[in-house]
């Protein structure tokens, strides 16, 4: 015996497998995605979502080392800027030095040497988006004032990224510059220039060379440090763009639907799908009461 | 001799016009897939010295298969309690994980993002604005998936009462038409076709609680009685919060079911609201360890108005999504490691977002990041969704195989039907024909002997 009512129920059940299995197919093709939920594939989706949330931080990470590049970059500027003012004081300084300049002449070179000051403060105070990067982490004011001593204080500040590589990006300004008020670096060295030559004492003035040698080295040193940093940044942000590159191409590995393997089996149940509706437009006919009739 | 002849054909015009009546009987229940093609039951009439005298009807069967009857129903427990687990778990999962990708695990990393950005410029008031942003997100997501949950649990515990009510109505039936059976059997009959009602009742409660169902159709749930011969006892639900619980009124007290026993559209709801719970939980033990562990940095770090102690996040102790401080300002979030350190020091910034790759904030997913718990938590839910699912399709194929297997042995096949209905119309004209040969001969008989 066989009943013909399961033979159609049958029929019908393996025609909503087929239609339910026509409907994933084109999910997938229509958002690129073999798994876009936890119930696709649990162990992928977990794998997706620890590589979605590490390129969240990478990308993260590769904007935010671009900005620090640029911080870090205008920085140097600043520095190199710095340094350039240092060599004029020291120029100044060696002129006013050698016992041939008259008062006068002396005291029209400290009114330059006042300028160089004015220079390195304007350095100094270099701000970025607001922030003093030379205050420490005072950054809400002017690392020095119009004299050259220092108003910041002697903190610092980094970035660090998520993979805990950290780079400085505010400065303690004394390290770097010194401070007129306790006459050290370079604020010192050129406040003390300025004192030099305007008490008309070339003796004076050779004695501010060393210091002012010593303070383009800090300054030298410093330069390179940053320079460093900068190396640092950039290859955090190399990095991140390549690793979030890597784990993209993981995670489209993972999740993203192939679409010519999709396309093939589209059509592999539809074929089943049109099979399956012919076999069943035969259930009627095959009844031996048409036979008989 | 002919008057014999007449008699014994008369059987035969009996017997073929009640097989008749059987195959009109299977015919018109050809749709009916709670119906197992009868046959009537032939014996010979034995007369003097062993001969044939004809033929009688000694009753009408039906092919009755318990075991692949048992088997259909824990079947259809099976894919009833898959088919309610799989869909209440995927709605759960549309709430647990938005297609919009815009994820729960994505607004933790982003308030960890937003951490680091702040470390690196504290004194910044749009980065500051921006960490209160991803907080607020991250309190959204933790509110929607809270509700949604919850919503589903609600809608499904809803709904549970009108099938308790179902289940009652079937067990009634079933002590009615048990009593229906004993009589008839008590009168000698087979009563197939209640018999048929009782299996299709059977099936029924299986697929709605899970009930199984002895040859004499004894009803019982995870082993407590529901239908006793002709006796049926009530199914009660209780429900309390997301708890529901299950027993049966008997005459001697209230019995209670476990709700592990329990399948069927019944079970399977009531586990889905079990996992929908424990899935809510674990999202909420996730987001609160965050905020707790984000709340104890906060607060020992300092404000750009050399603020401290406030906390980021209000944690309800009581359970439930957490919330923004409503009185915590972008400038009061707690950068800065030393009041000395304000404005420019973003190290405690630093550490808030550090905790991104802290095991064991949640004590629960110990030696995990709270990324790693996050995958973790929606990678299980996933599993045992699709597991509901696999159950489910598995479950439906066995069925229709058992089913399959059923009509082949008890189903009503049209063919066969119609051969026999020819055969059986065949058998009534020659028993129609003997009698009128019959006739003639007594007629001949009566004519000659004149």
């Amino acid at each position: 015996m066989g009943s013909d009512i399961f033979f159609a129920n049958s029929v019908a059940q393996d025609l909503n497998n087929v239609f339910t299995n026509i409907q994933n197919i084109q999910s997938q093709m229509a958002t690129g995605l073999k798994v876009s939920q936890p119930s696709d594939n649990p162990a992928v989706w977990g794998e997706s979502q620890i590589l979605a949330l590490n390129q969240s931080a990478l990308a993260n990470d590769g904007t935010l080392a671009g900005s620090a590049l640029s911080v870090l970059q205008s920085a140097g500027t600043a520095l190199q800027q710095a340094s350039q003012t240092l060599q004029q004081a020291i120029s100044l300084a060696t002129e006013g030095s050698n016992g041939t300049l008259s008062a006068s002449n002396l005291s029209s070179l400290a009114s330059t040497a006042q300028g160089l000051l004015n220079q390195l403060v304007n350095a100094a105070n270099f701000q970025y988006d607001g922030a003093s990067v030379f205050a420490g982490t005072a950054s809400n004011v002017a690392a020095y004032n119009a004299s050259g001593d220092y108003q910041g204080n002697s903190g610092s500040n980094s970035v660090t990224f998520s993979d805990g590589t950290s780079v400085a990006l505010a400065f303690n300004g004394k390290q770097v510059f010194g401070d007129a008020a306790s006459n050290t670096g370079a604020m010192g060295a050129i406040s003390g220039l300025i004192s030099a030559l305007s008490s008309d004492s070339p003796s004076a003035v050779a004695a501010t060379l060393p210091q002012l040698q010593a303070a383009l080295t800090t300054l030298g040193n410093f330069s390179s440090a940053l320079g460093g940093s900068q190396q640092l940044l950039q290859s955090v942000q190399n990095q991140a763009s390549a690793t979030n590159t890597q784990m993209q191409n993981n995670q489209s590995n993972l999740v993203d639907a192939n679409l010519a393997k999709d396309s093939t089996a589209l059509s592999l149940a539809e074929l089943q799908q049109q099979a399956l509706v012919g076999l069943a437009s035969t259930i009627a006919r095959s009844s031996l009461i048409n036979v008989l009739a | 001799m002919s008057t014999g002849m007449i008699s014994i054909a008369q059987t035969g015009v009996n017997a073929a016009q009640e097989a008749l009546a059987t195959i009109s009987s299977n015919i018109a229940n050809a749709s009916n897939p709670n119906y197992s093609a009868e046959s009537v039951d032939l014996a010979a009439i034995t007369g003097p010295g062993g001969v044939g005298q004809g033929v009688e009807v000694t009753g009408v069967s039906a092919a009755q298969l318990p075991f692949i009857n048992s088997q259909i129903s824990d079947a259809q427990s099976q894919e009833s309690y898959n088919a309610s687990y799989a869909q209440l778990t995927q709605i759960g999962q549309t709430f647990l994980v938005p297609q919009s990708g815009q994820n729960l695990g994505a607004a933790i990393q982003n308030l960890f993002n937003a951490f680091t950005n702040l470390s690196a410029s504290p004194q910044d008031m749009s980065l500051r604005q921006a960490v209160l942003s991803a907080a607020q997100s991250l309190a959204q997501q933790s509110q929607t998936i809270n509700n949604g949950l919850a919503q589903t649990e609600s809608n499904a515990l809803a709904g549970l009462p009108s099938v308790i009510g179902q289940v009652n109505d079937l067990a009634t039936q079933m002590a009615q038409i048990n009593t229906q059976i004993q009589s008839a059997q008590a009168s000698g009959s087979s009563a197939p076709v209640l018999v048929d009602q009782r299996n299709a009742i059977a099936q029924n409660l299986a697929s709605l609680v899970g009930a199984t169902t002895d040859s004499n159709g004894n009803v019982s749930i995870g082993g407590a009685p529901l239908v006793s011969g002709s006796q049926s006892f009530a199914l009660e639900l209780t429900v309390s919060g997301t708890n529901a619980s299950l027993q049966i009124k008997l005459p001697q007290g209230a019995l209670a079911v476990a709700n592990s026993q329990v399948g069927g559209e019944v079970g399977g709801t009531i586990a889905a609201v079990s996992t929908l719970s424990q899935a809510a939980a674990q999202i909420n033990g996730l987001v609160d360890a965050v905020a707790n562990a984000v709340n104890t940095q906060q607060e020992a770090g300092y404000g750009l108005s050399g603020s401290t102690g406030i906390p980021l996040f209000v944690v309800p102790t009581t359970g439930g999504p957490i919330q923004v401080n409503p009185s915590l300002s972008a400038a009061q979030i707690g950068a800065a490691q030393t009041l000395a350190g304000v404005p420019g020091d973003g190290s405690n910034a630093a550490a808030m977002a550090a905790l991104q790759n802290s095991t064991g904030l949640d004590a629960s997913f110990p030696g995990s990041t709270p990324g790693q718990a996050w995958s973790q938590i929606t990678a299980a839910f996933g599993a045992q969704v699709q597991n509901a699912s696999q159950q489910q399709s598995q479950a439906q194929d066995l069925v229709q195989s058992l089913q399959q297997l059923q009509s082949s042995v008890s189903g009503v096949s049209i063919n066969e039907q119609l051969t026999m209905l020819l055969q059986y119309q065949n058998a009534l004209e020659a028993s129609g024909r003997a009698i009128a040969v019959g006739l003639n001969l007594t007629q001949f008989l009566i004519s000659n002997l004149q």
